[in-house]
């Protein structure tokens, strides 16, 4: 055996091909270890009503939601609390906004004071519409109708000016087409090249995901508007059948994709034209690509699943190199701990939040807690809104309201 | 030799003059006597003998005559108002720069030119269009025009005094009544504006139609303070949430809604920044008036008591302002002042008597008509020269509606107005209230009734939420996180907020209109806002009573607005299929 891998010929490549390097219990554990494709992510296949070629990247949709769901734009300078020292006794105050039900007794004045003068004012606005009030009269006189019922054709005609002020959306999804048709032409095509002649590795991995993206979103956008094209030549202005087309779904998914990849062809494009140049003349060289275009910085987002997609095409290769993005992933390979587990943050974590030291706010928490039991114990006190007036409606002395009690 | 050289183009002028209508001389020379006073006085009577007509331009309107007919107009040339030649050329430019849809063009043109003729003439005009740069151009033209032949009237009259006092005996007492020119103070234009970046606008057509297009011959006082101050940013800030076109005009621009800004016109002069003592046109909003009337900044109401000529442009951005400070300053305008420093024998006749109402021309432009806007022409109009309220008709915004719905309208009866918001509480409390469900969405337009439904809501300890616009953002936020997330059930709404702020509410199964909003788009939207993922029909109740005419006629059009007010059923229902 050791005489024979002194013989081993320079044409041979691929360890695995070779049977007679290769004895029959490492045949065997090769087989075992081996990872299907497709194995990992197992999808089901639920039926569409109509069948797009479905090209989605394999990518974990996991995506940090924002804070607060309402957190729409900081930009607003526009305000109306500008007032004179009057107002700002009643208004623009933080009293009776709280959020819990019920009065307290030292905002109910306040809340009174403030009704009084909303009422005073609201009188002077009456009182100038009161003032034309004849307008409103003469018109009542003339007509006197019963019961009519009046039907509104409230459906638009159909034609060009309608259908474009309906489907504002569709207007601005045929921009965003064109726009990125337009970088897929000039930016994203060249990468094909690029990802062939590259041997496999993260970066090119992250290039197959943008390309795939890529094809993906304009693949269905293109669909959408065939749908939107076929309900206008059947002169619909709106049509429910598109609007709840999984296509629509599909499309929100991929924008938030395309999003990022926009963002990593726009701060990587110097790196990605050095590729694109080395793709063209010297396919060999990879010391002199790797000093060149060795910081690219790859989407972290989407790292975990670019390692998950390299493990079923492992392949070793003679041109090791010492940068990790070039390096190619064993299966074997040990992945580093995360931030979380190598600081031990879970157990700070669990601790919960930092509790008083000083006497003062010891002594607060203790008073709030004293408080809660008390609450739970003895209730507040309700107050009677309307005050029983006695029966509005008279005593009738044949009228029985109370409730029999069925044996 | 000067001085006959200094005559011959003025016996040209009056040739000219007596050819053409004159309606600076016609409008002050009028004689109004008691009878005259106390019939321009009386609104009801007025409003009973007004006669309605289908002007070409601004659609159907009341005409409320003054102490004479007024005449109906004709296709006439702008040559026929007499005005200066180049502030006709200056008008024609700026008009021609605006850009107009073709479809609109005639309408738009037939809208420019009554707007032009009712001006021309010194009536009182309450329009109601969409054409901005349109009546803007056209109104700075005629203020224009009216300080011109106001100057010269007046250095025409200050020199035959002095010609007269240099004579034998002083001048008699026939000229110095006949030299009776100015009122108590100088500025006589008061031009009411909603934010800084309108002021910059008018006040760049007043430049141009002053100076032309040309650079070099214009002189500006404070013109670099005043493009630093009052110019804005040309872009929308960047935002996350996707907002109507009219919201995006209010982003847009220096919006800034307290300033002041005095002009002064002499010669071929622009003065900026001019004190308000000197000073012929008053620039301001309703805000930054009413602080020098009688608030904080000072009392100096004097400067306001000889108006002739008063513009509140975009009423319907100050009504989402706030309308009382639009309220105080008509109460103070014509009143006599406090303080006279000016030379007692120019002072006309009229304002020493307390006629100057009769003699000042009101022009009021609004996108929509509300029944405030009304009220305030109607109450403060009585030039003698008559009022035109234009009241177009109303196709309604309910085509925007993009979900099936089902409207609820509650019509209660309403005796006296004075009790209107009254009624309309306890309407709410006792018919609409029981039978409120979660996931409600309540809108209330002003915000002193939202006070009183809020104190209610309070002490029946009700689980709601509010969005007004006097709460902070945070607490904004986080009441629509609350609703959304239905740990309340109410959400309560003020007209303002949403004018402010356009924010998509989530999560709203139903929508109860207090009262009908006075932009006529807010009632869509707001119906837009309903969760998509309800299958059932969507509700939205709405109360109103026959004052609430004018709101129901933006919002439903004319003809729908007609026959759900001569229904007597008090509750109808509109089903959409």
């Amino acid at each position: 055996m050791s005489s024979r891998k002194g013989k081993a010929s320079a044409h041979i490549s691929y360890e695995d091909e070779n049977d007679d390097l290769i004895d029959e219990i490492n045949t065997f554990h090769n087989k075992d270890r081996k990872v299907e494709k497709g194995a990992i992510h197992k999808r089901k296949t639920f039926n569409r009503p109509e069948e797009v070629l479905n090209v989605e990247a394999e990518a974990s949709d996991s995506s940090e939601d924002d804070g607060s769901d309402f957190d729409d734009d900081d930009v607003n300078d526009i305000t109306d609390n500008k007032w004179g020292k009057k107002r700002k006794d009643f208004y623009g105050t933080g009293f009776v906004d709280k959020d819990w039900g019920g009065m307290r007794e030292e905002e109910m004045e306040d809340a009174q004071l403030e009704e009084e003068d909303a009422l005073t004012r609201q009188k002077q606005i009456d009182k100038s519409t009161a003032a034309i009030a004849d307008l409103f009269d003469d018109d009542d006189e003339d007509e006197e109708e019963k019961e009519e019922t009046v039907e509104v054709e409230t459906v638009l005609e159909f034609n060009e000016e309608n259908a474009r002020t309906k489907n504002k959306k569709i207007v601005k999804t045929l921009e965003q087409f064109e726009a990125r048709k337009r970088i897929f032409d000039l930016v994203v095509k060249p990468l094909e090249n690029v990802i062939k002649q590259i041997p496999k590795c993260a970066l090119r991995s992250q290039l197959v995901y943008v390309a795939q993206t890529y094809a993906s979103y304009l693949m269905n956008t293109a669909f959408l508007l065939n749908l939107r094209a076929k309900q206008f030549s059947n002169e619909k202005l709106d049509d429910p059948l598109v609007d709840i087309h999984p296509v629509v779904e599909s499309l929100k998914r991929l924008e938030k994709k395309i999003t990022e990849c926009e963002d990593f062809l726009h701060s990587n494009s110097d790196h990605l034209d050095e590729l694109k140049k080395w793709a063209e003349s010297e396919p060999e060289n990879m010391e002199e690509l790797i000093s060149k275009v060795g910081d690219v910085q790859l989407t972290k987002k989407n790292f975990g699943a670019i390692m998950n997609n390299n493990l079923s095409t492992i392949t070793s290769s003679d041109n090791t190199s010492i940068h990790p993005h070039f390096t190619p992933m064993d299966a074997d390979e040990k992945r580093k701990a995360s931030d979380k587990v190598a600081k031990n943050r879970e157990y700070a974590e669990r601790r919960g939040k930092k509790k008083a030291k000083t006497s003062k706010t010891k002594n607060r928490r203790k008073v709030h807690a004293i408080e809660k039991r008390v609450k739970s114990q003895i209730g507040n006190v309700r107050r009677e809104m309307q005050k029983y007036s006695g029966e509005t409606s008279g005593i009738r002395a044949s009228t029985i309201k109370s409730t029999k009690l069925i044996a | 030799m000067p001085k006959r050289k200094l005559k011959t183009p003025e016996s040209t002028e009056t040739t000219k003059i007596c050819k053409k209508n004159d309606n600076f001389s016609d409008f002050w020379s009028e004689k109004l006597d008691e009878i005259g006073s106390a019939h321009l006085a009386d609104t009801k009577s007025r409003t009973k003998s007004a006669v309605k007509h289908e002007l070409t331009g601004i659609g159907s309107s009341s005409i409320y005559k003054g102490t004479r007919d007024l005449q109906l107009p004709k296709s006439e040339d702008l040559s026929n108002f007499g005005w200066n030649e180049g502030v006709l050329e200056h008008l024609q430019v700026l008009l021609e720069e605006i850009e107009v849809d073709e479809k609109k063009e005639e309408q738009i043109e037939a809208e420019r030119g009554a707007i032009l003729k009712f001006t021309a003439e010194y009536r009182d005009l309450l329009a109601i269009t969409g054409d901005q740069g349109g009546y803007r151009s056209i109104y700075c033209a005629h203020i224009i025009q009216h300080l011109i032949r106001n100057k010269n009237l007046i250095i025409g009259n200050k020199r035959k005094l002095e010609i007269a006092s240099t004579q034998e005996g002083g001048a008699d007492e026939e000229t110095i009544e006949s030299c009776r020119d100015s009122g108590f103070v100088r500025p006589v234009v008061l031009v009411l504006c909603a934010f800084k970046k309108d002021a910059y606008d008018i006040i760049n057509r007043l430049r141009r139609i002053l100076h032309g297009d040309d650079e070099g011959k214009s002189e500006v006082w404070n013109k670099n303070r005043f493009e630093e101050e009052y110019s804005g940013p040309t872009e929308l800030p960047t935002t996350r949430a996707d907002f109507p076109d009219d919201h995006k005009e209010l982003l847009l621009g220096n919006n800034d809604d307290a300033f002041r800004i005095g002009l002064a016109i002499s010669k071929k002069v622009l003065k900026l920044y001019e004190k308000f003592e000197k000073a012929d046109i008053l620039v301001c909003s309703p805000l930054g008036l009413r602080m020098i009337l009688n608030g904080d900044d000072g009392n100096e109401a004097h400067l306001i008591s000889s108006i002739n000529m008063t513009i509140v442009d975009r009423t319907d951005i100050m009504l989402q302002q706030n309308w009382e400070n639009l309220q105080l300053i008509f109460s103070h305008l014509h009143s006599q002042p406090s303080k006279i420093d000016v030379d007692i024998s120019r002072v006309r006749k009229l304002y020493l008597d307390g006629q100057s109402r009769h003699f000042s021309q009101l022009l009021m432009f609004s996108r929509y008509s509300h029944e405030l806007f009304t009220s305030l022409m109607l109450q403060n109009s009585q030039n003698h020269r008559g009022l035109v309220i234009a009241k177009p008709k109303q196709s309604g915004t309910l085509s925007n509606i993009e979900i099936p719905l089902c409207q609820e309208l509650h019509k209660f009866e309403v005796k006296d107005p004075n009790e209107t918001s009254d009624l309309r509480f306890k309407y709410f409390v006792d018919k609409i209230m029981p039978s409120l469900i979660p996931r409600t969405l309540i809108v209330i337009p002003s915000y002193f009734d939202f006070v009183r439904v809020r104190n209610h809501l309070k002490k029946a300890e009700e689980s709601f939420v509010m969005c007004h616009e006097y709460a902070t953002r945070a607490k904004v936020d986080r009441a629509r996180e609350m609703f959304f997330h239905e740990r309340k059930s109410y959400l309560v709404v003020t007209e303002r907020w949403y004018f402010f702020n356009r924010r998509h509410l989530t999560g709203v199964h139903r929508v109860v209109f207090y009262q009908l909003p006075s932009h006529p788009l807010f009632y869509s939207e707001f119906i837009n806002m309903s969760d998509a993922e309800t299958s059932q029909r969507f509700l939205a109740v709405l109360l109103l009573c026959k004052y609430d005419r004018i709101r129901l006629e933006n919002t439903f059009g004319t003809e729908m607005a007609a026959a759900v007010m001569s229904n007597k059923q008090a509750v109808q229902a509109i089903v959409s299929q």
